[in-house]
Order: C-alpha cells, then sequence, then structure tokens
C-alpha cells in the first residue's frame, strides 16, 4: 500500500476489533440471558409442583 | 353549543382515536415478541451466512481489485470501512427515530426494545466513522481533526447516542425511560439532516457526497462495486447484531417478570 500503510491498516484493524466486539459482547448476552431464562423457569417449575403436592 | 359543533367534535376525536389506535398491518405481525424471537431464530443462520461472504467479497474487492486512485494513491481505501461506518451510524439513528416514533405512538411493545438495541451500535458505527475519517485526514488534509461542520456534526450525532444510552441506563422506571428516551431520539434527527447537508451548507474540508447525488455516483467500476458491497456487508452485520441485542432485551425483559414472581411467591 506504499507510505500510507501506517493509516490503512489501523482504519480497517479498528473496524475489525470493534465489529467483532460487538457481536460477540451482543451473542454472550444472549446467550447468558437465554441460560438464566432456563434456571428461572426451571425454579418456577419446581416451585410450582411443590405447591402441588 | 348546537348540535352540529357536538358532531364535528365527535367527529374529530374519532379521527383522533382511529390514527392513534391504527397499526399498519405489519406491526400487529410483529408486535407479539414470541412471534419475533422465532422469525429471528429462522432468519439469523441466513444473515450471519449473508454477513460472512459479504464481507469476504467486499473486502478481497477493496484491498485486492480496486484501483489505486490517480489524486489519493492507495489512501482512499480507508473509505471502504469509513463510508459504511458513516452510512450505518445515520443510518442507525434513523432506525432508532422511527421506532422511538412507532413505540410513542402506537405504543408498540417491540418498537423501544428496537430503539435501545440499536443505541450501542450506533455509537460504535459513529466512532468507527470518526477514527477513521481522522485516519484518511491526517495524509489528505496534514490533520487528525478540525472543526470542521461535517465532522463537528458526527461528534454531536455521537453525543446523541451517548445520551439516548444514559437515559436508559439511569431512569429505572422502564416505561418512563422509553417516553424520554423517544423525546431524545426524535429531536436529535435533526442532527442527522445537518450530517447529511453539512457539506453543502458549509464551505467544508470534508469531500461532497459520492453516492448518493443527482447526477449518479461520482465513482464507478471495481471502486464502486467494493463500496457496495462493503455497505451491504455493514447493513447485514448491522441486521444480525440488532437481532441477537434484540432478542436479548426480550429475554431480560422475561426475566425481570419471573425474578418479580418468585420473589412474591417466596414472600
Amino acid at each position: 500500500m506504499g507510505p500510507y500503510d501506517i493509516y490503512i491498516w489501523p482504519s480497517y484493524i479498528v473496524t475489525a476489533v470493534v465489529l467483532c466486539g460487538l457481536a460477540v459482547i451482543s451473542w454472550r448476552s444472549k446467550k447468558k440471558d437465554e441460560q438464566n431464562l432456563r434456571r428461572l423457569e426451571q425454579q418456577m417449575r419446581e416451585l410450582s409442583d411443590k405447591e402441588i403436592t | 353549543m348546537s348540535g352540529s359543533s357536538f358532531e364535528i367534535r365527535g367527529a374529530l376525536n374519532n379521527l383522533i382515536n382511529d390514527t392513534v389506535s391504527y397499526r399498519p398491518f405489519f406491526m400487529h405481525k410483529f408486535a407479539n415478541p414470541a412471534r419475533f424471537m422465532r422469525l429471528s431464530n429462522f432468519l439469523l443462520p441466513w444473515t450471519m451466512g449473508l454477513t460472512v461472504l459479504l464481507f469476504a467479497f467486499g473486502l478481497y474487492f477493496a484491498l485486492f481489485v480496486a484501483p489505486e486512485d490517480y489524486q489519493m494513491g492507495n489512501a482512499y481505501r480507508i473509505m471502504f470501512v469509513h463510508v459504511p461506518a458513516a452510512y450505518m451510524a445515520q443510518f442507525g439513528y434513523g432506525v432508532i427515530a422511527v421506532a422511538s416514533a412507532v413505540g410513542y405512538i402506537w405504543k408498540h411493545p417491540l418498537a423501544d426494545q428496537a430503539a435501545r438495541a440499536t443505541a450501542p451500535m450506533g455509537a460504535a458505527f459513529t466512532a468507527l466513522a470518526l477514527v477513521s475519517g481522522s485516519l484518511w485526514g491526517k495524509p489528505m488534509w496534514g490533520t487528525f481533526w478540525i472543526w470542521d461542520a461535517r465532522l463537528t456534526s458526527m461528534l454531536i450525532l455521537f453525543f446523541l447516542y451517548l445520551g439516548y444510552i444514559a437515559v436508559w441506563q439511569t431512569i429505572e422506571d422502564q416505561v418512563r425511560a422509553a417516553r424520554i428516551a423517544s423525546i431524545v431520539a426524535m429531536v436529535g434527527l435533526l442532527n442527522v439532516i445537518i450530517i447529511k447537508f453539512s457539506v453543502d451548507w458549509w464551505n467544508s474540508l470534508h469531500q461532497p457526497a459520492t453516492l448518493l447525488r443527482m447526477d449518479g455516483p461520482a465513482i464507478g467500476g471495481a471502486m464502486l462495486t467494493a463500496l457496495l458491497l462493503m455497505i451491504f456487508a455493514f447493513n447485514m452485520f448491522f441486521i444480525t447484531v440488532l437481532m441477537w441485542r434484540i432478542q436479548s432485551l426480550i429475554l431480560k425483559r422475561r426475566i425481570r417478570s419471573l425474578r418479580l414472581q418468585l420473589g412474591g411467591g417466596r414472600g
């Protein structure tokens, strides 16, 4: 890329880091929420079973 | 008051009520969070695949196929990340403003969540546009930053995003937070119009629009192909991550309500 390397590559690297970070944070947050919801639904089921018995 | 004036007032009230209670058919279709979860789970593998493909082709065209510019040399290749980031920064704010208006007027259950989920992404795209623009500005203008109309209005957009996020973070009552955030979003839309026309209204170092021009795009051939591929890639990335983020917010609402039920049951 010649004399502009020090400007071109950082702009692509920063873009890649920010986009990957955004995707990973969003995906992990969703997965964590799914796990929490499953755990709470399990607790709810156990609670309602106890109430029935 | 005469009978006819009562009739006119009644008709006006009916008209206002009909307007507020009216929801276009697609709003009913997607107003249900469970339906959104099913639809987004079906769409996500496709949007993820398309994002990867578009980025692969876009980067190949941007770095290897597009020829060197006769004036800017290879420095112009920053355009292939700068323009899509700047476009998505403004598009993201447009999405927030429209979703906020829908949430404010029609109380659509997903609209506020969509607006809230978009804000961090919009802020990230704006930061990217500012950083890549600075890196492009240094070799072309001789400076990383100048208080130019386009650059300054983009910086204001970044602060508007931060303000919007702060409203959601600081106000505990979610209904009140949604109302205030909607107003912030709709008022801030004015800045997006200023960004678009800033290069026409004021003397600016920033070059005028490259793609959306009355006389057609200012670039052609492989440069245009690379730019369009990168814009589509950024768009598909936005759709994919937005679906994850909305899903996450829907799940968080369900978690909150279950915690309340469990807390109530124990108490």
